[in-house]
């Protein structure tokens, strides 16, 4: 790093000030070398025309600094016009009483980065500036970038260190023994996956220990044993997928565990992977290193298909009003909004009800970005506003497709709303049951 | 062998190419895919920064081009088959049938009968039509059209219907009629102007169109604001009728925008400023744009983005990212960027600027004529071959948005370069003669008809018109007086013809707008009825009635009558004139040789007409030999330079290199200029190519420190000392009444990225960034990808007070952080704009400057290759700044006009030249002194020899009447007799509280016409009486019209100043000052109020100052009200 002034060293500006005194017809009696003169000087110093002195408000651009954020955000937050559009529209500012202000916060990386603002903390990569900036800039690409770079100078958050060492330790970032991790599938007989297997069935980490997402799991075994589809599940081998960690900013660590579990896929011959969230399928589909004829779908996705190929008929009618939150993964990330809703369409007796801000402009739970590891003070979760929402859509259940998506929304619903969070999966697991079921599943 | 030249396209760009085509012999094919030509000019309401009604000023040109001989309009009509070789291509045309035959009378029956309602295109579906409809009231060629694909008679008769067949009179419906033809035509090269369209709204979800009904396009604002538009010119809300007292303007709807267009579409910034400023002038109380650089490049333009905002519209530098209802009303959230801060308005209404794009159909016509089209999606040019008008196929060239998008003057340039290329492929070329009708006999009865013109709510929202006709019923001499909608309409020019002949009137009152824009189409008029063109007379009421004095609508209809009896009175007394014809010098002379002498000298040679360029320096090539690339493209400047020489060279133009104009004088179709060498060159048209130069910086030290380089020092090859190298932008550019230099944002970040690309730690320091050239925004884009790093610093205000540079590091506010910053520096690179050449040439020539010091164009939007004088062109910089490609469309333009100036051998001479009356001579030789030119010999002694008055030196000014003491020498369509009579009609009423106003026809009755084109309010107390030059206006004037108890008076001219004057005819206007001063000590004397005479001078872009003088002199008229009324 070159200081601003390196090259108005000591020495030069002693030899600037002298030729400033010769200019001032100076007395050589002067005070100058007493230290109080001294002080009076450098207070001179500072008025004459060409030494201006950087004072606490002045930011000195730093080459180094720069280019360390060109490299690390792949030239991203240079291209940046600072139109103010990713402010103006990020959900924070819908919960809290000052926005945070991501264009700020890319102008500061413009400028070399300096200081770590929470900002960069705050943001769940939901991706909603992104679908709006004018030059196409992967904001959030470009957060997790500077996050990375918060690591490198240590400036990392409380709560992101623990998250890492549980992966580290544990395989999961909730450090829960690996050994409990097929736990959720107690009593579901569930085959390990052989790599004869149609797909293999990935849960993730939260579906595994989450006693909550744990439903979700079950729920879709249920469905895909309903259209008889073969699969296999991977149970305590199964591996983290990395999102957690690539969300917190370690870029190097998530690439580490990429590059294992794709090792292992590979081994295992995996075809096709389904996934139960949308995070996992993110790993799957932009960070594993896999043969060209691999898919991962999320389980939607692969659901559609057996739809469309009449594989998975519906027939018990479920009459109920649903609206679909669309996870941030699943949609603005990779582009797909169809799936689940065409899944909840097949249901006979479902009414799909929109909210205000749908598909492209649907708004985030606030569970993404590692944001489900930080702390979120009650009255700023984005869930709430995303509940109030659904609310006015008139419909009995949230529909989501996420586990962060449902946890969320299920923690935001106040006591005395009458409306409830359900899994597509689960919805379907209630329409392939009895109908007298369904009515128990509603209200339980 | 051709002679002729296909144009596709009849917006103003291909309207203009097929004028000036048409204008130098070519015969032309105009086709146009759409019913009408005029494109989408003709549905703007006014143009910035001029306020320029749109289509008044360009409805004449459509006329001109549907009745020019030399023109044959297909319309609606495609291009289907293109085949051949430059010179001779076969080109075939699919023209689709109108149904209605042409001697339709457009009385409107058939649209009242016709059952099918659908939406108005013209008003971008804020209106409907029927399904046989007229596009626009103006619209040519021909009259109704029945589309077909709604009509219930069609297809095949399904529903009978024929209600339009049946209420027409004339039946001139025929349904018979084959539904196209194919027909063929040969042409030597062809112009592609296809223009462009607009990003569909169905996109733009996101920026809340079609969520709410009051969320609207730029182009639908524009149609309300049109006072022939679906509101008639109010602004309501389409939601519910009302007024919106809020509006938010939004700009780069889908342009600089990776979601749907990349490119800047340049025209947005400046017609939203001109929204905003009619929007707080239609009284909307909180206008407010947001923007994201505004890209106010041209003449004039920062001008008006300064006076919008002094007019209360604010501006926020912001893009919003959700535009949604909010009840009623709009919500839309944004964030300030300049002061950080995310804002949710609540507006009535929002306005959208949408995204210009490439035109449908343009790359079907590029598959059928063989050109190509760029990555952009516009047409792809050969750039080396010269600025834009290249297209890959040779023969066939491109002008306006259809090769990038462009304003309206810079399309017009466009135009005329690409007919200047066109031009060069014919060898054959064709004059006909201008149509007459049959002349009428009994011209010395006085029968005067009189039309007064709504000018739709123009007039008529203002002016009682049926008053006005009833009381020029009553005036002597009149035997008819009606009124039109639009008189200056095709069709209406047709039936005020017929009219005249009808009622035998021989001779005319117009009284609509201004003859400064009108007169010519008024006298083709006056041609087709048989009637000599002088015979008319025209009466403002537009530009000096209406438009400024809109608050007091019936004094505005007085002053009406009183103006419409002055025409009358003037009409009376017109005698019938003949043009004479004066010989041509078929030469041409460019003066300076750099990129756009050289440019306009080569395709003047080319042409065919003999060519003189003159360069004072010893080299050609002017400015570009100091370049190293040209941005965006990257052409190197020397290679450029090398192919026009070659060009020069084989066009055959004497190239008189080292050598300055000593003398020039002399006037249309005979100027002679002597050079320094001692050559002396005739020419009929002179081409000013001077160039402008590069401002020489005093500022951050430069000169002293050799850390600071010039952009242009760069370019020279200058190296750039160390690694770390700011540049700075706007050094000498807008500031001081100087507006942008356009050229230096593309060049400064074309220079950034190469020293980025060299390793270099590079930034820019910008007020707005003005990449609105085609691909500049690209390479803005580029540059921030690999690295250069931005700074915004105060963009209102000249660089050298928001940065300071201490020899090692500049610091400044960034206004897109809120920080002060520092960025050490090695090499601190100031950016230079174009400031004015000095040079006494245009001095000699009499070409006025405008205030920026740069030439004055003859009109901003319609004339920006052309003086104000006669013969005299403006190529390149040395109208405004402009970068290398701006400057070879405007020098190619430039070499168009003069072209079709040259191509005939005889010039019309207008027949206001001075007459001598020889019984009431004297032959006192005061005259000889008076005129400006010389064109006045004494042969012999005083009082004994002969006067001799030289018709061809003659302009005209009428210096030589007013010195005459013996009434000896008469001044045509100005005669002492009809200007007595038109002071004797303005004071017919009320004379005290009038302000007899002499103007001059190129300076303050061009003012006076500003004030009203800028909605400028004064007092209705004066009445205008207009001369050619202010030294027309003799003492007797004065006399009477104080004698007939004229309140005041007041004497205008061009400017005068110690250092110059503006005056069209060599300082006459210094006699108009010197008599004034006599008469004035004369009149108070004799106790006139000093304060009742008065004079002043007012340049044409002086609006304001001519409202001012006025309203200053209505205080003199209210003082001696005042008196009169103490005395009584």
């Amino acid at each position: 790093m070159t200081s601003a002034y390196g090259d108005i060293t000591r020495a030069g500006r002693r030899k600037l000030w002298l030729d400033a005194r010769e200019e001032a017809a100076m007395p050589e009696d002067s005070d100058a070398y007493t230290r109080a003169g001294r002080r009076k000087l450098d207070m001179d110093l500072a008025t004459i025309p060409g030494i201006s002195q950087p004072d606490g408000d002045v930011l000195v651009l730093d080459d180094a600094l720069w280019e360390r954020v060109v490299v690390a955000t792949r030239g991203l937050a240079a291209q940046c016009f600072q139109c103010g559009v990713c402010t103006a529209i990020c959900p924070w500012g819908q919960v809290k009483s000052e926005p945070v202000l991501i264009r700020r916060l890319v102008r500061e990386a413009q400028m070399g980065a300096p200081g770590w603002p929470e900002a960069v903390w705050l943001c769940t990569t939901c991706g909603r500036c992104e679908a709006l900036c004018p030059r196409g800039v992967d904001i959030p690409e470009v957060i997790l970038a500077l996050r990375g770079l918060a690591w490198r100078d240590r400036e990392e958050p409380q709560g992101f260190p623990t998250l890492l060492w549980n992966v580290y330790w544990d395989g999961n970032p909730y450090g829960r023994p690996p050994s409990q991790r097929s736990d959720w599938m107690k009593g579901l007989d569930l085959p390990d996956f052989s790599g004869d297997q149609e797909v293999l069935l990935y849960a993730g980490c939260t579906a595994s220990y989450d006693p909550r997402i744990q439903k979700i799991a079950r729920a879709v075994v249920q469905v895909l044993r309903a259209a008889g589809v073969e699969f296999g599940v991977l149970k305590d081998r199964e591996p983290c997928c990395g999102d957690a960690v690539r969300n917190a900013g370690h870029a190097d660590y998530a690439d580490d565990i990429a590059a294992e579990g794709s090792k292992l896929f590979r081994e295992l011959g995996v075809r096709t992977v389904v996934t139960v969230s949308p995070h996992c399928l993110d790993q799957f589909l932009h960070h594993f290193d896999m043969p060209p004829e691999f898919r991962a779908l999320h389980y939607t996705q692969y659901l559609r298909e057996l739809i469309a190929s009449g594989r998975l008929r519906v027939e018990g009618e479920l009459p109920l009003k649903v609206t679909f939150h669309d996870p941030c993964y699943l949609g603005r990330q990779n582009g797909d909004y169809d799936s689940p809703r065409e899944v909840l369409a097949s249901i006979p007796g479902v009414e799909l009800l929109e909210m205000r801000h749908n598909r492209e402009e649907a708004l985030c739970c606030g569970g993404g970005g590692g944001r489900m590891w930080l702390e979120t003070a009650a009255n700023e979760r984005f869930a709430s506003v995303r509940v109030a929402e659904a609310r006015e859509t008139g419909a009995e259940i949230i529909g989501s497709a996420c586990p962060h998506c449902v946890s969320c929304l299920e923690d935001s619903i106040p006591g005395d709303a009458s409306i409830r969070v359900a899994d597509v999966a689960e919805i379907l697991a209630w329409a392939l049951a009895k109908p007298a079921r369904v009515e128990a599943g509603v209200a339980s | 062998m051709s002679d002729s030249v296909l144009v596709v396209g009849g917006g103003i760009a291909g309207v203009q190419a097929a004028l000036d085509l048409a204008e130098s012999g070519a015969r032309v094919v105009l086709v146009e895919a759409s019913p009408a030509i005029g494109g989408k000019m003709a549905g703007l309401d006014k143009n910035f920064p001029t306020l320029d009604c749109s289509i008044c000023i360009e409805a004449p040109k459509l006329s001109e081009v549907s009745e020019h001989p030399n023109i044959e309009i297909l319309s609606p009509a495609e291009v289907v088959g293109f085949e051949g070789e430059p010179g001779d291509f076969r080109v075939r045309i699919r023209h689709k049938s109108r149904f209605v035959e042409d001697d339709c009378t457009r009385c409107n029956l058939c649209v009242e009968a016709c059952p099918v309602v659908l939406p108005n295109e013209f008003d971008v579906a804020m209106a409907s039509r029927k399904a046989i409809y007229t596009p626009f009231p103006q619209a040519v060629p021909g009259a109704y059209i029945i589309d077909l694909e709604h009509c219930l008679n069609d297809p095949p008769n399904y529903l009978p219907c024929g209600r339009c067949m049946e209420a027409c009179l004339p039946k001139v419906i025929d349904f018979m009629q084959p539904r196209e033809r194919v027909v063929e035509r040969t042409v030597g090269s062809a112009i592609v102007a296809t223009g462009f369209d607009l990003i569909d709204p169905a996109l733009l979800r996101g920026f809340g169109y079609g969520a709410h009904p009051d969320v609207l396009t730029s182009m639908e604002f524009e149609r309300l604001l049109t006072s022939a538009g679906p509101t008639g010119g109010e602004i309501v809300k389409p939601s519910n009728g009302q007024h919106p007292e809020s509006i938010l303007f939004v700009l780069c709807v889908g342009s600089r925008d990776v979601r749907f267009y990349r490119h800047c579409s340049r025209f947005c910034c400046m017609y939203s400023v001109k929204q905003a400023f009619q929007a707080r002038d239609h009284g909307v109380g909180d206008v407010t744009v947001l923007y994201m650089d505004m890209r106010a490049y041209g003449k004039g333009f920062d001008a008006f983005y300064q006076r919008t905002r002094d007019e209360g519209a604010r501006f926020i530098r912001g893009r919003p990212a959700s535009v949604e209802p909010a009840g009623d009303r709009i919500s839309v959230r944004y964030e300030d960027t300049d002061a950080g801060r995310v804002q949710t308005a609540e507006v009535d209404m929002v306005v959208l600027a949408t995204a210009a794009r490439p035109p449908a159909g343009l790359e079907g016509l590029a598959g059928v004529m063989g050109f190509d089209i760029d990555t952009d999606g516009f047409v792809k040019s050969r750039e080396r071959m010269g600025g834009l008008s290249a297209t890959t196929r040779s023969g066939v060239y491109a002008a306006g948005c259809a090769i990038g998008l462009k304003d309206i003057p810079d399309s017009v340039a466009e135009a005329g370069a690409a007919a200047a290329w066109a031009l060069t492929h014919l060898d054959e070329r064709t004059w006909p003669e201008p149509e007459a009708g049959e002349p009428q006999d009994d011209i010395e009865t006085v029968r005067i008809g009189v039309n007064i013109c709504h000018c739709g709510s123009n007039i008529a929202g203002v002016v009682d018109i049926e008053s006005v006709v009833e009381a020029a019923r009553q005036m002597e001499g009149v035997v008819y007086a009606d009124s039109s909608m639009f008189s200056c309409a095709g069709t209406t020019q047709a039936e005020i013809a017929r009219r005249l002949r009808e009622a035998r009137a021989n001779r005319i009152v117009i009284a609509a707008c201004s003859p400064k824009t009108h007169e010519a189409t008024f006298r083709r008029v006056m041609l087709k009825a048989g009637l000599n063109p002088y015979l008319l007379e025209m009466a403002n009421l537009r530009n000096q009635d209406s438009w400024v004095h809109k608050q007091t609508k019936e004094e505005a209809t007085q002053k009406a009558i009183d103006m419409v009896r002055m025409s009358v009175e003037k009409a009376r007394r017109l005698a019938p004139l003949e043009i004479s014809h004066q010989p041509m010098v078929q030469q041409a002379l460019v003066i300076g040789g750099g990129i756009a002498g050289m440019s306009a000298a080569a395709n003047l040679a080319a042409q065919g007409y003999e060519t003189h360029l003159v360069e004072r320096t010893h080299r050609l090539g002017g400015t570009l030999n100091d370049l190293d690339e040209i941005a965006p493209a990257g052409i190197p400047a020397r290679e450029f330079v090398e192919v026009k020489a070659r060009e020069l060279q084989e066009a055959g133009v004497a190239v008189h290199l080292g050598a300055e104009i000593e003398t020039i004088g002399g006037h249309i179709g005979n100027f002679t200029a002597r050079l320094t060498d001692g050559a002396e060159i005739r020419a009929g048209a002179v081409v000013l190519a001077m160039g402008a130069r590069p401002y020489e910086p005093v500022e951050f030290g430069y000169g002293d420190d050799p850390r600071v380089v010039t952009n242009l020092d760069i370019e020279r090859g200058h190296p750039v000392r160390g690694e770390r190298v700011t540049f700075i932008g706007c050094v000498g550019s807008r500031r001081n009444g100087s507006g942008c230099s356009r050229y230096c944002c593309e060049s400064m970040i074309g220079q950034a990225l190469r020293l980025r690309e060299q390793g270099k730690q590079v930034r820019v320091l910008y007020r707005d960034i003005r990449t609105f050239s085609r691909n500049a925004e690209e390479l803005y884009d580029e540059a921030g990808r690999k690295g250069v790093q931005f700074f915004r610093i105060d963009p209102d205000s000249a660089p050298e007070a928001s940065v300071s540079w201490d020899g090692h590091a500049v610091q400044f506010l960034d206004h897109l952080s809120d920080r002060t910053l520092q960025a050490p520096t090695d090499t601190l690179v100031l950016t230079v704009g174009l400031t004015p050449q000095d040079e006494d040439i245009s001095a000699q020539l009499k070409v006025a400057h405008s205030e920026d010091g740069f030439l004055l164009e003859r009109h901003p939007k319609l004339g920006p290759a052309e003086a104000g004088s006669p013969g005299i062109f403006l190529a390149g910089t040395v109208q405004a700044p402009k970068d290398v490609r701006e400057t070879v469309a405007q020098a190619l333009a430039a070499a168009a006009k003069a072209g079709h100036l040259l191509a005939q051998d005889t010039i019309e001479k207008e027949p206001i030249t001075s007459r001598l009356i020889e019984d009431k001579c004297i032959v006192c030789g005061i005259c000889v002194q008076a005129c400006p030119f010389g064109a006045i010999e004494l042969i012999g002694k005083v009082k004994e020899g002969e006067m001799k008055f030289i018709e061809a030196a003659c302009q005209g000014c009428g210096a030589c009447a007013a010195a005459c003491n013996y009434d000896a020498i008469e001044m045509p369509y100005f005669t002492k007799e009809q200007i007595l009579a038109q002071i004797d009609a303005a004071l017919a009423r009320e004379p005290e509280k009038k302000t007899i106003v002499f103007a001059c026809n190129w300076c303050s009755y061009a003012g006076a016409d500003q004030a009203g084109v800028e909605k400028i309010q004064y007092p209705p107390s004066a009445l205008i009486i207009r001369t050619m030059c202010s030294a027309r206006v003799e003492e007797d004037f004065i006399m009477h019209a104080f004698k007939k108890g004229a309140g005041a008076v007041l004497v205008t001219g061009c400017r005068l100043t110690p250092t110059g004057s503006d005056c069209h005819y060599n300082f006459a206007n210094a006699q108009t000052d010197k008599r004034f001063k006599l008469w004035h000590r004369k009149l108070t004397r004799e106790g006139l109020d000093p304060d009742r005479l008065q004079l002043a001078w007012i340049s044409a872009s002086e609006g304001k100052e001519f409202a001012r003088k006025i309203a200053e002199m209505d205080e003199v008229l209210r003082r001696q009200g005042h008196l009169v009324e103490e005395k009584v």
